[in-house]
């Protein structure tokens, strides 16, 4: 494969418009970015903010009004890459119950390799590798709508795994869960990432989420405002409650805590960092911040 | 108003090979001016179970009372049950139909007979609560506002019926946070100002922290702890068991007492955890190395 | 109250009768539907029925579970019964005012009833040992020659999957917008018939705008995944036919071709 930089996505002045009452509205409105290959990152801003329509444009499900999207140097406009596009990039949405293709849950992971033309016994070891992947190889012969909010989800990863993709967008896809649909699908996420090198773009509305991903974009009113590591972005507390967002509950609390005079970093992101900070030891730091999410 | 579970028990498709029990033998009691919250991952029977409030389901075994009236009992109308216990199912957005948000909003007081003009009196009364708009939105189209204008529209459909409980499943689920943050502004105000009883189902711990005063824990179709809330959440286990997980700065208490720090652990939220740092690093009898 | 339907539902099980290929079992129903029609005398309907029952029990079916999925047709047979009991010259059984029922009509009246039974049984074994899948991939197989003549295979195979795939969802959701209509006051059982449907529109209306947002989200999350119609697609189960599949097919076939034509 022809690779023609270590950039698995880029955005060139990407503007997308759509057209409402006769009046042509920018969703997007000139986005700059680019995401590198093994990238974990968060996507975060509000309702109507874009992100959304941001990240239909990474497998050309959208397609810019003007500007650029490349997928691997393949520009999302050239109609002869889309199958190639949409391999390398798979998608999970926010229902799970709609994209979901058929009744029983191997039959729908096949449903990516078998659109690909792949030959039958492949497929089946795709199917059963990605199944493996993502914990649900007892569940194979199920159907989904027996199955929990998060085994769904992490049917749809599979699904999208069995493509054998470099980069998974999700989109919100934790907004209809519980809490253990939640860690379930995020845990299964971060192994992709860690493990198998799977770029992720993550977009959600729970900051403790983003929290734990390499870098965060912040998007409002179609644009990126801040771009950066989590610890940079939410250290600001003010600007991010002006853009209708939170922070984690413990950088909140170093925040007023700073503010009565205690002195505690601003910049702290999960209960142990907090703890650390405060008690000024690493004691029990050893556990990993993955049960974070929450 | 109060409403008192009493032994309740709910099978589904009881004598085929799909029956599935989804409540097993649970008493409690919601007493009048109450805000109550019930937690449990999907599939613990909090659904199951807000359902018998108003009598959409019947219980396989054991009996609901509503202001001590067996709601199942010889001569008891459940429409008069249904206007007195409010039920706003999850994603009640899905459930708008009429042309109108006005129309939306006086379905629910129209089917248990109130006449027109009062109907407007309630519906305008209704928008105000949950903080929309009469004059402005009464001849819209519910389908295209917003979606978290939609919920609004939803829930204020069932206040228009004025009941004395709101039950709430998930009513913040899929917004954003300013959008929760302002969901549940709402429903605090509904109890505190206009004194509803309210029946929170949740798994946001952290919402459940900062609204509710008492938290009923399901877990696999059974009631496995039941009291105030700073109670249920200095017990880490039992949420743990029931799948939830408790807000983060509670965790944070428990991490700090594991470190030694002399902090109380039954802390709900940001606010009462700045209180009690403080307090431990200026009493300095702080556990700080 | 969806919960309850048992017709069309699917039982896994790994029995002789589920291991067999699809397209088989499709063939033996459709010869067990034509044979029904053939048979007119008691021990024919008697040997079917002595089939069913042992293939349902082959098939490791409870037996009784099976027979409640005759229960939504009650009416229809007693109304079937009825029209042939009274509309039927013969010996007087007895008569209420000018309607006369007949033995003749009796033995009709039971044995169309009968019939009618044994369809719904006869295919209900496909649905209950036959997944949805395997159902829809036998059909598009069978029906792939007829692409020829201009009959979408593919596309049709495709929208039985997805309708199989929703009707649990949409029933899930049927009866949650008719209970919040409910907390409403929404009464859907009395009134006149005119009233009744008028008090449908609450439920319907939710439920069609619901159903195109799913469809519209569904769409999206195909053509994500590469879905581009039938060209150049694979298929993941390929479909066999072993000597066993041959042998039942054809020891089916000929046992209903003899009760056929003896009978």
């Amino acid at each position: 494969m022809n690779r023609i930089s270590d950039k698995i996505i880029e955005a060139e002045n990407l503007v997308y418009s759509y057209s409402s009452d006769g009046t042509d509205v920018p969703a997007l409105d000139g986005i700059n970015l680019s995401i590198a290959r093994g990238e974990f990152v968060a996507v975060i801003g509000r309702n109507g903010s874009g992100k959304s329509t941001l990240a239909k444009h990474f497998n050309a499900l959208f397609l810019p009004t003007s500007g650029a999207v490349r997928v691997n140097g393949m520009d999302t406009k050239d109609s002869r890459h889309l199958w190639k596009i949409r391999q390398t990039v798979g998608m999970v949405f926010q229902n799970p119950d709609n994209q979901i293709v058929s009744t029983t849950v191997e039959e729908d992971v096949a449903f990516g390799p078998e659109n690909l033309g792949v030959p039958p016994d492949e497929i089946r070891k795709r199917v059963d590798l990605a199944l493996e992947w993502v914990g649900m190889s007892e569940h194979k012969r199920h159907a989904p709508h027996l199955l929990s909010g998060g085994q769904k989800q992490r049917v749809a990863i599979a699904g999208v795994l069995a493509m054998r993709p470099e980069c998974i967008v999700l989109d919100e896809p934790t907004a209809m869960l519980d809490p253990s649909g939640r860690r379930e699908v995020l845990d299964t996420v971060k192994r992709l990432n860690k493990e198998d090198g799977i770029t992720v773009v993550l977009i959600t509305h729970f900051m403790n989420e983003a929290a734990l991903c390499d870098r965060v974009i912040v998007m409002d009113a179609g644009r990126i405002v801040m771009d950066d590591a989590p610890r940079n972005v939410f250290s600001q507390v003010e600007a991010i409650r002006r853009l209708h967002l939170d922070v984690p509950q413990v950088t909140q609390l170093a925040h007023e805590l700073a503010r009565s005079g205690v002195e505690i970093p601003l910049d702290v992101l999960t209960v142990h960092e907090f703890a650390d900070a405060l008690c000024g030891s690493k004691l029990g730091s050893a556990q990993s911040s993955s049960g974070e999410w929450m | 108003m109060s409403i008192r579970v009493e032994n309740l028990s709910h099978t589904y498709n009881p004598g085929t090979p799909f029956e599935r029990c989804a409540i097993d033998d649970v008493t409690f009691e919601i007493n009048d001016g109450e805000f109550v919250a019930i937690v449990g991952e999907t599939g613990s029977g909090k659904s199951t179970l807000i359902q018998h409030f108003n009598g959409l389901l019947k219980p396989t075994k054991g009996r609901i009372f509503v202001d001590e009236v067996d709601i199942w009992g010889k001569g008891v109308g459940l429409k008069s049950i249904r206007q007195k216990v409010g039920l706003v199912f999850q994603y009640p957005e899905h459930q708008l139909f009429e042309e109108t948000v006005f129309k939306d909003i006086a379905f629910g007081p129209r089917n248990i007979g109130i006449p027109d003009d009062e109907v407007e009196s309630r519906v305008q009364e209704a928008m105000k609560m949950v903080g929309l708009d009469y004059k402005e939105l009464r001849d819209r189209s519910p389908f295209e506002l917003s979606g978290g204008e939609k919920r609004r529209v939803a829930m204020a459909g069932v206040i228009a019926m004025k009941p004395s409980v709101i039950v709430l499943d998930e009513p913040a689920s899929g917004l954003d946070p300013r959008g929760r943050d302002t969901i549940l502004a709402e429903i605090r105000e509904l109890h505190e100002k206009f004194g509803f009883t309210v029946v929170l189902v949740s798994h946001s711990m952290e919402d459940v922290a900062k609204l509710a005063r008492r938290v009923v824990v399901l877990h696999k179709a059974r009631l496995i702890a039941d009291g105030p809330t700073k109670d249920v959440f200095s017990n880490e286990d039992i949420l743990r068991r029931a799948g939830l997980e408790v807000p983060q700065v509670t965790r944070l208490m428990h991490e700090l007492k594991r470190r030694n720090m002399d902090v109380r652990t039954d802390i709900l939220t940001v606010e009462e955890a700045k209180h009690e740092i403080i307090r431990v690093l200026k009493g300095g009898d702080s556990g700080v190395s | 109250m969806f919960r309850n339907i048992t017709l069309g539902q699917y039982m896994p099980g790994t029995s002789f009768v589920h291991r067999l290929d699809p397209r088989v079992k499709i063939l033996i129903t459709l010869v067990i539907i034509t044979i029904l029609f053939m048979v007119d005398t008691v021990q024919g309907y008697g040997l079917v029925f002595l089939f069913i029952l042992g293939a349902i029990l082959v098939a490791q079916l409870p037996v009784r579970f099976v027979l409640y999925g005759v229960r939504p047709l009650l009416f229809i047979l007693v109304l079937t019964f009825g029209f042939h009991l009274f509309m039927n010259e013969g010996r007087t059984l007895f008569s209420i005012g000018p309607l006369v029922a007949t033995y003749e009509g009796a033995f009709r009246g039971f044995t169309m009833a009968f019939r009618l039974v044994l369809l719904v049984l006869g295919t209900s074994i496909l649905t209950l040992t036959t997944s949805p899948i395997e159902l829809t991939d036998g059909l598009e197989n069978l029906m792939s020659p007829m692409r020829r003549v201009g009959i979408p295979a593919h596309e049709l195979a495709m929208m039985m999957t997805i309708a199989l795939r929703f009707i649990p969802t949409l029933l899930e959701e049927t009866e949650k917008i008719m209970k919040a209509q409910m907390a409403r006051g929404a009464d859907f059982e009395t009134g006149n018939a005119l009233q009744r449907a008028k008090s449908l529109i609450p439920l319907l209306v939710p439920l069609f705008v619901n159903a195109f947002r799913r469809a519209d989200e569904l769409a999206m999350a195909m053509e994500a995944r590469c879905y581009r119609g039938g060209e150049g697609r694979t298929r993941m189960k390929q479909m066999k036919l072993t000597a066993r599949d041959v042998l039942a097919g054809m020891a089916v076939t000929a046992g209903m071709v003899v009760i056929g034509v003896y009978l």
